[in-house]
């Protein structure tokens, strides 16, 4: 557990500090596909079997490959904007500034919180993780969210209609 | 082992989003930013997961579904609003998106 | 004892003055002169009545009206008093009032506003009656106001004129001086007796407190110079003569001046109580009887010489009063009201004549074209200059008497001084207006008519017999009609006799007439000098009355416009619409920093909303 920890760990680091530090935005995606999969990764340490599953498929999967596509479609051939001066001032310093101190901050949070140890994986519930199981909780408790879900990718397919679709429509 | 403790598992959520925050206020392209939102989505989600695991509860895991779903939805909007701006001018600067204030 | 016909003596003038108010458009000018004569003459019946009706009772008359004010502990009741004090002057207000009444139908009748003054001059009777039948300091108060209000309302009747309005608002604000004076007065006064019904507070004046006595003395006593223009508050009546003839004669010569020494001597418990308090006064009016009279040696125009004159005799007033002679002293009220009433309608017959002209050194030789006012006007120089049998000699001759009597040997020469003087500024008036040969030519003068004639000739009269009711040894109806109201306190008022002191005064009043005639005479050589500058304006400190009005102007005036410059251009743009203006414009810039925080720059949206969750981090971390 503790070596995938690690692994898995820096891996999504690193692939969150490259999306910063990508040069091309093509380079960001696949960076965060890096991180994506490497905390898949951690979900399955965790016992998140079918959450994995779906953070590859859908994450990685649909997510992604939509980034891409609007990424070809509107930045090929084109500089990245960084390379310009830009316009607020000190934004970068402040933010740096910000981002170190919110990662100490993060951290001390962490190691002063009193949690201990997680159970071993024999003190679970049968079926921990399971899609059996998720599913069973997903419908029958949360169905109301469930649900709501539906509502919110309807207001996302219209919504993206509307806003880009052609005017014929 | 770390790999036992749920704190350590915080702590990674933490980082990785302090990270993307970073990238928010660091970056000008708006198709970057985005995905430094979901970057800090997926933290959050990682926290919750580490929760699950540590209650032994599955409610941990609904929610990252819901966070995914929603996550989703909002990647769509977003794209769809970049791709108008990247409409209107070629380079697209975030800080000249500055009309709306206060 | 109980009576209800005092309250009619004000009604009648205020009714009168409300009718002529709301009718002045609609009526007549010969209506509204016979309306307002009529208030005034039907105030002098009841009056009169009021008077047989004391007499008979022996007693003085009250009328109780209203109460005033009721509080835990107190009430203030408003009555009207008819005793010897306030009949006396009632009978010479409504009675000259009548008299000036009839000469003003005429004097007024081509004024276009002839309603209006007919009106404020009824209302100005109303509230002097008011002033001296009140049975409390609440009552004279209220008579006390609203006589200056008249006097503001008169003097600038003509008020398109700027000096006459000039003059109208000095008069008020010296006259409200008097009035702070009088109503802290009053507040010691309830302070100390916890009334201020004449009754309660001249009851237990003598037991009081010697320090409130005193002060409440003093305090009356600057009510009473800036209502009778002594020192130092004398500057309004020279420039009160803007106003018409008629308001010159009634108001600031025989009735309104005198309310000042009418409170001397309705209050002289008081006065009796504090022995510092009765020298002021004395000394008060016998200095103002020396300024009055020597400014009054330089004047030119005529009014300005009687005002300074008038303001010499309320010098005499208060001196008489100043020494406990009361009835001396309100005996010379009663004949200087005749004489200077006299006085005035004739300079205002002059005057009318003449078109206006006022300045004496444009006159001389009227005496020719205007005998009858020659005759009456000669009568009134005779009686003011103290010559006997006529009514001045009597009354002058009888204060100065009690002043020696009381051992005031310093004041004695200074009314000797004055009765000089008064003689020669006299004389030397009626030498340039009717003497001697005309120094300009004025063409066809405008005679008076009878309406003008009668009470001038009625006042000559007056001047020339009310004399004898007080011949030393002989009568003495002043003396004693109105000893009872001081007897009724315990106050034997002090007579004066006839002795050496007479002939000092006589002889000081004959030397300054005959200096006079010198001078002024046809021939004189003061009168060429005089006439020489005819046209130009004053010099010298006599005749600017030793600036004391250009320090009051200057100095107080110039004080409160110094500091209204200040404050209006100083302190308030800067410090209090600075501060008005600066939290207003500190809450823009606050609201300027933090609208900047909202650029609409997103990246910088985030940066404050994480900086904020940092901070939050570490509050929980801490605490």
């Amino acid at each position: 557990m503790t070596a995938v920890f690690w692994i898995a760990g820096i891996l999504a680091v690193a692939g969150a500090l490259g999306v910063i530090v990508a040069k091309t935005p093509v380079h960001s995606v696949i960076s965060l596909v890096v991180n994506i999969l490497a905390l898949a990764a951690l979900y399955l340490a965790l016992h998140a079997e079918f959450l994995a599953l779906i953070q590859v498929i859908v994450y990685a999967g649909a997510i992604m490959i939509l980034f891409l596509f609007v990424i070809a479609l509107l930045t090929a051939r084109k500089d990245p904007i960084e390379r310009t001066e830009g316009k607020l001032e000190g934004q970068r310093e402040l933010g740096l500034v910000t981002a170190v101190g919110g990662a100490v901050l993060m951290i001390a949070v962490a190691a002063s919180a009193g949690l201990g140890r997680m159970p071993a994986n024999e003190a679970l519930p049968s079926g921990f993780g399971s899609a059996a199981a998720f599913g069973r909780e997903l419908l029958t408790t949360h169905i109301f969210s469930f649900e709501l879900t539906a509502f919110v990718l309807l207001a996302a397919v219209i919504g993206v209609v509307v806003l880009v679709g052609r005017r014929q429509l | 082992m770390i790999g036992d403790m749920v704190q350590a598992y915080l702590a990674l959520s933490g980082i990785l989003f302090v990270i993307g925050a970073a990238g928010l206020m660091l970056r000008r392209s708006p198709l970057v930013m985005l995905m430094c939102v979901e970057i800090m989505l997926n933290a959050a989600n990682l926290a919750f997961v580490a929760f699950a695991r540590h209650l032994g509860n599955m409610e941990g895991h609904i929610f990252t579904f819901l966070v995914i779903t929603v996550a989703a939805a909002e990647v769509a909007i977003g794209l769809a609003i970049i791709v108008l701006l990247f409409r209107e001018r070629d380079a697209a600067d975030v800080d000249d998106v500055n009309t709306l204030r206060g | 004892m109980e009576t209800t016909a005092l309250v009619w003596i004000l009604l009648f003038p205020l009714t009168g003055a409300a009718v002529l108010a709301l009718g002045r458009n609609h009526l007549s000018p010969r209506l509204i002169g016979a309306l307002g004569s009529l208030a005034v003459g039907a105030s002098f019946a009841v009056a009169l009545s009021a008077l047989g009706a004391y007499r008979q009772a022996g007693a003085p008359l009250v009328q109780a009206l209203f109460t005033w004010a009721k509080g835990s502990g107190f009430q203030v009741d408003f009555g009207l008093l008819g005793d010897p004090i306030s009949l006396w002057w009632l009978l010479v207000v409504t009675g000259v009032g009548f008299l000036i009444h009839v000469y003003a139908s005429e004097y007024m009748a081509e004024d276009p506003d002839v309603g209006r003054f007919f009106a404020k001059l009824n209302y100005f009777v109303f509230a002097m009656s008011l002033l001296v039948l009140a049975d409390n300091f609440v009552g004279l108060l209220i008579g006390w106001a609203n006589v200056g209000l008249a006097s503001y309302l008169l003097i600038g009747f003509w008020n398109y004129k700027p000096e006459a309005a000039a003059a109208a608002k000095k008069a008020f604000l010296l006259n409200v001086i008097g009035e702070v004076g009088i109503i802290l007065a009053l507040v010691l006064m309830f302070m100390e007796f916890r009334s201020l019904a004449f009754a309660d507070v001249f009851a237990g004046a003598a037991q009081a407190d010697a320090g409130i006595v005193t002060a409440v003395g003093l305090l009356l006593l600057v009510g009473a110079t800036a209502k009778s223009a002594q020192l130092p508050l004398f500057t309004w009546l020279p420039d009160a003569m803007q106003g018409p003839t008629p308001v010159s004669a009634l108001m600031h010569a025989a009735t309104m001046v005198t309310a000042g020494v009418y409170l001397m001597a309705r209050a002289f418990p008081i006065y009796q109580a504090s022995s510092a308090a009765l020298a002021a006064v004395a000394w008060v009016g016998g200095l103002t009887a020396l300024v009055g009279a020597v400014v009054a040696t330089r004047q030119v125009d005529i009014k300005r010489v009687l005002a300074y004159s008038t303001m010499s005799q309320l010098g005499y007033m208060m001196l008489g009063a100043g020494v406990g002679a009361y009835t001396a002293s309100l005996f010379h009220f009663f004949t200087h009201a005749f004489f200077k009433a006299l006085l005035f309608l004739g300079a205002g017959m002059v005057a009318h004549y003449l078109h206006g002209e006022q300045d004496i050194r444009r006159m001389g030789g009227l005496g020719k074209r205007l005998p009858f006012a020659y005759w009456t006007f000669l009568i009134g120089v005779l009686a003011i200059a103290g010559a006997p049998p006529f009514a001045g000699f009597f009354s002058k001759d009888e204060i100065l008497g009690a002043v020696l009597a009381q051992g005031h040997v310093a004041l004695w020469l200074i009314g000797v001084l004055v009765a000089g003087l008064t003689a020669y500024y006299m004389v030397r008036l009626f030498a340039l207006v009717f003497a001697g040969e005309p120094a300009e030519e004025h063409g066809e003068g405008h005679e008076s008519g009878l309406a003008m004639k009668l009470p001038v000739a009625i006042l000559a009269l007056l001047s020339t017999v009310s004399g004898l009711i007080a011949i030393p040894g002989v009568t003495a109806v002043p003396a004693q009609f109105l000893e009872p109201a001081f007897l009724a306190y315990g106050y034997h008022v002090p007579h004066g006799g006839i002795g050496w002191p007479v002939a000092v005064v006589l002889a000081a009043a004959a030397a300054g007439a005959l200096l006079a005639v010198r001078a002024f005479g046809p021939r004189g050589a003061g009168r060429q000098e005089l006439l020489a500058t005819a046209g130009s304006p004053l010099r010298g400190a006599l005749a600017n009355a030793f600036y004391i009005d250009d320090v009051y102007q200057k100095g107080i005036g110039g004080l409160v416009v110094g500091t209204s410059y200040v404050v209006g251009n100083g302190l308030e743009p800067h410090v209090i619409d600075g501060l008005v203006n600066g939290v207003a414009g500190g809450v823009r810039r606050i609201a300027q920093g933090l609208g900047r925080l909202h650029g609409g720059y997103v990246r910088r949206y985030t940066l404050v909303l994480f900086a904020g969750v940092a901070v939050f981090m570490i509050y929980f971390l801490l605490i």
